[in-house]
């Protein structure tokens, strides 16, 4: 590719390129706070297992597992949503690569489904649990909590497998021909080289900081909610709220320094990924035009490991670096996403791949695509705004 | 100078046609959508009967969350995931058709994921936060879900109704002339009539489920009957389908074949019953419903979708794109060509099998196999080669492969050479012995001249009336 990417490609290329990687972007965020925060309440409920009724009543009654409990069924249905766009576009983009691996890959490809399925339901299960946990006392409540711990621990190996799954589809899919018969012929059904683990650790570390962003702008709302009617409040309700602050500052510490450890850790891995590079692949991300990317993610991680330095020490981030950091997000999984496309670019034969876009660019259908787009994201915020205004 | 053809590699299914897997999956899929698309229909309807004064005691507010519960819990993550395994089912059976409709239609299959984002978003806002809107906001978000539920039946119905009836597009290749097809209006009009009594039936399952008092149950389930009563346009509309459908499609669903005129029976005489009582019992007679009687009606429902699902897949034969592709996802254009060059000549997937092939010529018609059969057929499973020619001579098999397209209308038109048919009947003779571990190669130069000659008399176009 000659110029910064995506102006390097045909215009048709470029065009579903950029299409594919937004809407990617828009998966990877909802499906970053299902795998991290599933891990979060796992780690969060077994500290909790030695918790007094009496040390509880004393916190806030809504607790960052309270908040990723609640929402996580519903984070799950936006992944799956928002993932269907970018399934779309990578037909476009690399059919016979995407179809071939899919098709190797077989029953245990498909397999994916039904265990979506199961972690799907897992999270409501936990969803319900959660909340009968927190009413229980004693060997009662630890044996709930075990259960609720359990569910939690089976979605997450549900959710590594597909995760695992997505990562080998799309690894295999960059091989030649040859592999593909190879692999064919051996009927294997599990991908497996160098790059798995790097590119799982990529992935996996940086669902920790997008997760936890998230959530502390969850915090922030819930925050901005009970500042918002003071009158109504209880005593209890009062105290509560008085302490809730000092009751939030351990968990945004350790908020802080998971996501700080995270975003090392993802460039530890890149690194790990980075030296097993082949040649064609380093020439691919290390060109001139690709740069710029570079900068950009690592700009976008400076900013949030700044963000999260700064809160470490706080009960909360406030919406100012809330909204930094996550412009911080954005522009590192931008960066980050590009250069994981270049990855893949570099095994296709560029020419005959630019022609086939060319083909499906020529179909109608482009202009009612974004009318629509523009008058449903308008829906979308009407419906939404009238909620909150409705309840407030 | 024709294009390679992109071999994928195929896998088998076991005893399973791979038909029967896609349609398994599909009829699921289509009756949790249709769940939701109604549901979102008959609950807008339950907003406003109840916030126009019609519900005194608010028995129908209650029933909305319980029954939008179900609904979210059911349809948001089985319908959701069951229809992005619509799509990888397609894939494994068939990557080219899928391949060719993303080709098509992606910008409109876009459009109907901003509608899908728009259902999730307004069904799971209501979910949430129903119970504490007011009654203006509950309707505006019942109604955004309905409507966009709706249209993502719309974009979808487009698309799947232009695999029979492409009409203009076959010659303009325009993406609307696709879309709007012959066929896109009457099945549009009977999948919304069967989204509201799929819903109307859930319903009155549901009702029964939950702590309402006899008269309340009453009250909704007449109130749910209602959405069946449009069941009477249906006749009308599978007139209208039928006429509109290409006339050997139609003839094999009104009797020229016995499996498609059954699952069309079935369908239809299934409606009926549901139709009748719904007329009949519900709405003349005002009688009410019990849970069994409900689950027994959703049930036959789900055997005239299961019915009407596998007509619309299996009347598409010998296409899965009416005159664009055929089943086995070899273009007509590329038939003659493959007659000379052979349907196996580079593809590079090795041939995979529990008992060695005694000769080359049987592996090689177990190829032929895989690329021109196995996409429809299984070797001794269900619609096995092996059980529908494990009776004819050696010679019929010859003439009756080289001739497809003229054996059975809706099969395709064979295409490959002389020898591949050759080799093809050696593959099915050698699966009727057994499989043994000997098997004579046959190299009579004599055979392959009359199987040429079969082949071109049979032609490269298809049989029966195509159009």
């Amino acid at each position: 590719m000659n110029g910064i990417f995506p102006f390097g490609y045909e215009p048709a290329t470029a065009w579903y390129l950029v299409l594919y990687l937004a809407t990617l972007l828009l998966h990877m965020v909802l499906m970053s706070y299902v795998i991290a925060g599933s891990f979060w309440l796992v780690v969060a409920r077994m500290r909790t297992w030695n918790s007094t009724e009496q040390r509880e009543a004393k916190q806030t009654p809504i607790t960052s597992v309270d908040i990723l409990s609640d929402w996580m069924p519903f984070a799950l249905g936006g992944a799956i949503t928002a993932g269907v766009a970018p399934l779309l576009f990578v037909q476009i983009l690399y059919q016979e690569q995407f179809y071939t691996a899919n098709l190797l890959l077989f029953h245990r490809w498909m397999s994916i489904l039904p265990v979506l399925i199961v972690g799907f339901y897992l999270l409501y299960i936990q969803k319900a649990q959660w909340s009968a946990t927190k009413k229980k006392t004693g060997s009662v409540r630890r044996l709930s909590l075990a259960t609720h711990v359990l569910v939690s621990v089976v979605a997450i190996a549900c959710f590594g497998f597909v995760g695992y799954s997505w990562t080998e589809n799309h690894l295999l899919g960059n091989q030649s021909n040859d592999v593909w018969s190879r692999f064919y012929g051996e009927r294997r059904l599990f991908f497996f080289d160098g790059q798995v683990i790097p590119r799982l650790g990529i992935w996996f570390c940086g669902t920790f900081p997008t997760m936890l962003l998230i959530l502390a702008g969850q915090r922030w709302l819930l925050r901005a909610r009970e500042s918002a009617n003071p009158d109504g409040l209880t005593a209890d309700e009062a105290v509560r709220k008085n302490n809730s602050l000092d009751v939030w500052q351990p968990d945004q510490m350790i908020m802080s320094w998971v996501g700080m450890v995270a975003l090392a850790f993802v460039w530890i891995f890149v690194v790990w990924y980075g030296w097993g590079l082949t040649e064609q692949e380093q020439a691919a991300v290390f060109a001139a035009g690709v740069l710029p990317y570079w900068a950009v993610a690592v700009l976008g991680s400076v900013i949030q490991m700044g963000g999260w330095w700064r809160f470490k020490d706080q009960p909360m981030v406030d919406l100012r670096w809330i909204t930094i950091m996550g412009v911080g997000l954005v522009l590192m999984m931008i960066g980050g996403l590009v250069l994981r496309e270049l990855l893949r670019v570099s095994h296709v034969e560029l020419e005959q791949w630019q022609q086939s876009h060319q083909k499906s660019a020529a179909v109608g259908g482009i202009y009612v695509f974004f009318v629509f787009l523009l008058l449903n994201i308008g829906v979308v915020i009407w419906c939404l705004r009238g909620v909150v205004k409705s309840k407030t | 100078m024709m294009d390679e053809m992109t071999f994928y590699p195929t896998h088998d299914f076991g005893p399973i046609m791979k038909g029967l897997v896609i349609g398994g999956l599909g009829i699921f899929h289509v009756f949790l959508a249709q769940f939701a698309i109604g549901g979102g229909m008959l609950m807008a309807y339950f907003q406003w009967l109840a916030q126009s004064g019609r519900d005194p005691g608010g028995t129908l507010r209650k029933f909305i969350d319980d029954y939008f519960k179900l609904l979210v819990l059911v349809s948001f993550v089985v319908g959701a995931l069951t229809g992005v395994g619509m799509w990888f089912t397609s894939i494994q059976i068939s990557p080219h058709t899928i391949g060719m409709m993303v080709q098509e239609f992606h910008w409109l299959w876009a459009t109907e994921w901003t509608f899908f984002c728009v259902e999730v978003i307004a069904g799971y806002a209501f979910y949430r936060y129903g119970k504490q809107l007011p009654d203006a906001m509950r309707m505006r978000l019942l109604v955004t879900y309905a409507i966009a539920s709706w249209f993502s039946l719309f974009w979808i119905n487009g698309i799947l109704s232009w695999q029979l009836t492409p009409g203009q597009w076959t010659e303009t290749r325009d993406v609307w002339d696709g879309f709007f097809n012959p066929s896109f209006w009457p099945s549009l009009i009977y999948r919304t009539i069967v989204c509201l009594v799929i819903a109307s039936l859930a319903a009155c399952t549901l009702v029964n489920a939950i702590g309402f008092t006899a008269q309340q149950r009453r009250e909704i389930i007449q109130r749910a009957s209602r959405f069946l009563l449009p069941m009477i346009a249906m006749p009308v509309l599978g007139v209208w389908y039928l006429q509109v459908i290409p006339a050997d499609s139609r003839q094999w669903v009104m009797g020229g074949s016995i499996a498609m005129t059954l699952f069309m029976n079935v369908a239809a005489g299934a409606s009926a019953l549901i139709a009748s009582y719904a007329w009949i019992a519900l709405w003349w007679q005002r009688l009410t419903i019990n849970g069994a009687t409900a689950s027994m009606l959703l049930a036959l429902a789900f055997v005239a979708s299961a019915g009407g699902e596998f007509v619309r897949e299996g009347s598409r034969k010998p296409y899965t794109i009416r005159q664009a592709l055929y089943s086995n996802s070899i273009t007509p254009e590329r038939v003659a060509h493959l007659r000379q060059v052979g349907s196996i000549t580079g593809d590079p997937y090795p041939v995979l099998s529990d008992v060695p092939f005694p000769t080359e010529q049987l592996r090689q018609g177990a190829q032929v196999f895989r690329v021109q059969c196995s996409v429809c057929h299984t070797p001794a499973g269900v619609n096995g080669i092996v059980h529908l020619a494990g009776s004819w001579t050696a010679d019929q098999r010859r003439m009756n492969i080289a001739k497809l397209q003229h054996t059975k209308p809706f099969m395709p038109p064979f295409a490959g050479p002389a020898t591949e048919v050759e080799a093809l009947v050696q593959w099915i003779a050698w699966w009727n012995a057994g499989r043994p571990a000997q098997w004579a190669e046959t190299t009579d130069e004599t055979v392959l001249k009359s199987i040429s000659a079969w082949l071109d008399s049979a032609g490269v176009e298809p049989g029966g009336h195509h159009r």
